[in-house]
């Protein structure tokens, strides 16, 4: 396992996680659609997420719309 | 004759972008979406919580109302660039409410980044919609920064206090020519007709629907207000006057005593 940050929060997940797994993994969603990924205040295209695989110390925001503005 | 509201080539029939800010109940916002009328509404971008994912995108989807996500809470042009960018991605639309405020207790703009934030957002692709103080100087250089549409604030968000400083407002709509939309302030129906009166092109609002005893009937009559105002700013309103002008003809009136003037006695007097 190793430990990573996620929307603020440590979490340790196994070695070769991909971020669609954390994506997963935080959600608990079978759907989604809706969310964005930023890892190292780069966005992560959702197409890129099951074949970018995470790493020691990384920080990831999971991000989605809700009612505001 | 049409009147629509077009920003950044797109129409849209109603002039009312209804916010989903305040709004803690799905079922009623979606009834008061509808009863805005309103084609455009906004939402943050946040950390999500697994049991809402993408639940809210969704929703509006089935409304037929379009997502207009803003970056309400960055403090810098770079944390903007970024929510803006995981909004593009999140919700594949490159419009943007760019929001780039001061601190939490005002919520006022922060005017060098705002415009550092705009001239990064317009050279990444994105479509611009930036709210701003009600500064007529600020307001031209978003404009030539290539935003979409301007949004002068009528008073700081959620306050309810209105349009605090009408002339500004008057002459930025009067000014530019990208749209202008007045954003944040809105208390009750008659601020988002006096906003469209001034000459503004569309109103946003959030709390003042959203936080009402009633939001459905609020949005009703929040449609009705952006309507006839807008319609009073086409009419051309009368020119306001010291003294009375006599909406009766003067010419036939019956002489029952002799004519005084209660000014002319009181001056003798």
């Amino acid at each position: 396992m190793i430990d990573v940050w996620v929307n603020g929060q440590q979490r340790k997940v196994p070695r070769e996680a991909t971020v669609e797994d954390v994506v997963r993994l935080v959600t608990g969603a079978d759907c989604l659609d809706g969310i964005a990924v930023a890892r190292a205040e780069e966005v992560v295209p959702a197409g890129a997420w099951s074949r970018t695989c995470v790493t020691t110390g990384d920080r990831l925001e999971i991000l989605g719309a809700v009612a505001g503005g | 004759m049409s009147d629509d509201l077009v920003i950044a080539g797109r129409t849209f029939r109603s002039r009312l972008i209804l916010g989903t800010g305040g709004a803690s109940d799905d079922a009623l916002l979606e009834r008061t979406l509808r009863a805005s009328g309103t084609e455009l509404t906004t939402v943050a971008m946040r950390r999500v919580d697994g049991s809402r994912a993408g639940t809210l995108s969704g929703l509006m989807r089935e409304a037929g109302v379009s997502l207009l996500p803003n970056t309400a809470g960055c403090r810098t042009a770079r944390d903007a660039l970024l929510t803006a960018r995981l909004a593009r991605e999140s919700l594949g639309t490159p419009w943007v409410k760019l929001e780039v405020v001061a601190d939490d207790d005002t919520l006022l703009p922060d005017a060098p980044e705002l415009l550092r934030a705009a001239s990064l957002l317009v050279d990444d692709g994105f479509t611009v919609l930036a709210y701003t103080n009600d500064d007529p100087a600020l307001a031209l250089r978003l404009q030539r920064l290539g935003c979409a549409a301007v949004m002068p604030l009528g008073s700081p968000i959620g306050t309810g206090l209105g349009i605090l400083n009408p002339h500004n407002i008057r002459l930025i709509a009067s000014t530019l020519h990208v749209p202008v939309i007045l954003d944040a302030g809105v208390g009750t129906a008659s601020d988002a007709a006096l906003a469209m009166e001034l000459g503004c092109d569309g109103v946003l609002l959030a709390s003042a629907v959203n936080r009402a005893q009633d939001p459905e009937l609020m949005a009703t009559a929040m449609a009705h207000a952006v309507t006839a105002g807008r319609a009073a700013f086409r009419a051309g309103r009368i020119p306001r006057r010291d003294r009375a002008l006599a909406s009766s003809p003067h010419q036939g009136r019956p002489e029952f005593s002799p004519p005084t003037s209660l000014i002319d006695s009181g001056a003798r007097a």
